[in-house]
C-alpha cells in the first residue's frame, strides 16, 4: 500500500518536471546543431576547445552509441586526442537533460558538488590520456 | 524549484517562437515524441522499483546501503552503478526514492556517477571504438574519479 502511494507520488512529481525537460531538450536540438559546435573543435582550437567540448558534451543525448560516432567525427575534423577523451568523459557528467533531472530529484547542492569535483578530474584524465596516447600515435577505430 | 523550470521553459519557447514558428513547432513535436518514447520505460522502472521495495526486506537495503554500511555500501553502490544500464531519467527518481528510505548522499553519488561513467555491460562498445587496453584504462580512470567523488561527498554531506 505504501509502495503504491510512493509510486503514485513519484509519477506525479515526474509529470510536473518531465514536460519541461523534454521541451528544453528538443529546443536545444532544433536550435543548436552539433555540426556548428564541432567546427570549433578542429586543429589548433586552443583553450577555447575546452569550453566547446563541454558545450558539445552537454548537448549530447543518448549514451555511448551517440558519443563514439561523434568522437570519430571529431577525430576526422582534426581534434586532438585530449579533446576527444575529454569529450567522452564529459558526456558522462555534463549532459544537460540528465543534469536537469538530477537537480530536480537530488537538489542543486548534490549536482554542484558532483560537477565541481568530477569536472576538473576528468579534464585532468583527458590531458593524461591525450598526452600518453598522442605519443603512441593512437587513433580511434573506424 | 518546479515553477522556475516552467518559467524558464516558457520564456525559451516564446523566444524560439518569435525567432521561428517553424522551428518551434518542430521542437515541440520532437519533445512530444521523446516524451512518449521514454514514458513507458520510466513506468516500467518505477514498477520494478515498487516491486523490489515490497518484496525485499527493508532491513536488507539498510544493512547493505544504509548509514552504517561503511565501505561495503560504497562498493555495493559502485558495483551496481557499474553493471547497470539505465538512463538518467530512470536512475534519479530511483535515487530520490532511496533517499526517502534514508540512504545517505555519498551512496547515491557512488551509484549515479558510476552508472554514468563506468560500463561493464557496455564494455564491448568501448572496446569496439577504443581497443581493449584503452577501453580498460578509460573505465579504470572513471573508477578513480568515482572514488574521489564519493570521498568528497562523504566529507561534505556526512552521513545525511
Amino acid at each position: 500500500m505504501q509502495t503504491g502511494r510512493a509510486f503514485y507520488d513519484v509519477c506525479l512529481y515526474m509529470l510536473r518536471i518531465l514536460p519541461c525537460s523534454f521541451i528544453l531538450i528538443a529546443l536545444l536540438e532544433v536550435w543548436i546543431k552539433p555540426e556548428t559546435v564541432v567546427e570549433h573543435l578542429g586543429e589548433n582550437c586552443g583553450w577555447q576547445g575546452n569550453f566547446w567540448v563541454m558545450v558539445l558534451a552537454g548537448f549530447s543525448i543518448g549514451g555511448l552509441y551517440v558519443a563514439y560516432p561523434m568522437a570519430q567525427t571529431l577525430q576526422r575534423k582534426g581534434a586532438s586526442l585530449r579533446i576527444i577523451f575529454s569529450y567522452l568523459a564529459f558526456t558522462g557528467i555534463l549532459r544537460i537533460p540528465m543534469t536537469l533531472f538530477e537537480i530536480t530529484f537530488l537538489g542543486l547542492p548534490f549536482t554542484l558538488t558532483r560537477l565541481l569535483v568530477a569536472l576538473p578530474l576528468f579534464l585532468l584524465s583527458g590531458i593524461l590520456f591525450g598526452t600518453v596516447l598522442t605519443r603512441k600515435n593512437y587513433r580511434l577505430k573506424d | 524549484m518546479d515553477y522556475i523550470l516552467w518559467i524558464v521553459t516558457a520564456c525559451l519557447v516564446l523566444v524560439s517562437f518569435w525567432k521561428s514558428k517553424q522551428k518551434t513547432r518542430e521542437a515541440l513535436n520532437l519533445a512530444v515524441k521523446k516524451f512518449g518514447s521514454v514514458l513507458s520505460l520510466f513506468l516500467i522502472v518505477m514498477v520494478i522499483y515498487a516491486l523490489i521495495i515490497s518484496f525485499l526486506p527493508p532491513g536488507l537495503i539498510q544493512q547493505n546501503l544504509g548509514r552504517n554500511s561503511g565501505l561495503k555500501g560504497v562498493f555495493w553502490a559502485l558495483g551496481m552503478g557499474s553493471v547497470s544500464v539505465m538512463p538518467g531519467f530512470a536512475a534519479f527518481p530511483l535515487c530520490a526514492a532511496l533517499k526517502g528510505l534514508g540512504i545517505p548522499y555519498y551512496i547515491l553519488a557512488a551509484f549515479s556517477i558510476s552508472l554514468m561513467n563506468i560500463g561493464v555491460i557496455t564494455f564491448p562498445v568501448d572496446k569496439r571504438f577504443l581497443g581493449f587496453r584503452v577501453a580498460l584504462a578509460r573505465n579504470a580512470a572513471a573508477l578513480v574519479v568515482c572514488l574521489v567523488v564519493v570521498l568528497i561527498f562523504k566529507w561534505i554531506f556526512g552521513e545525511s
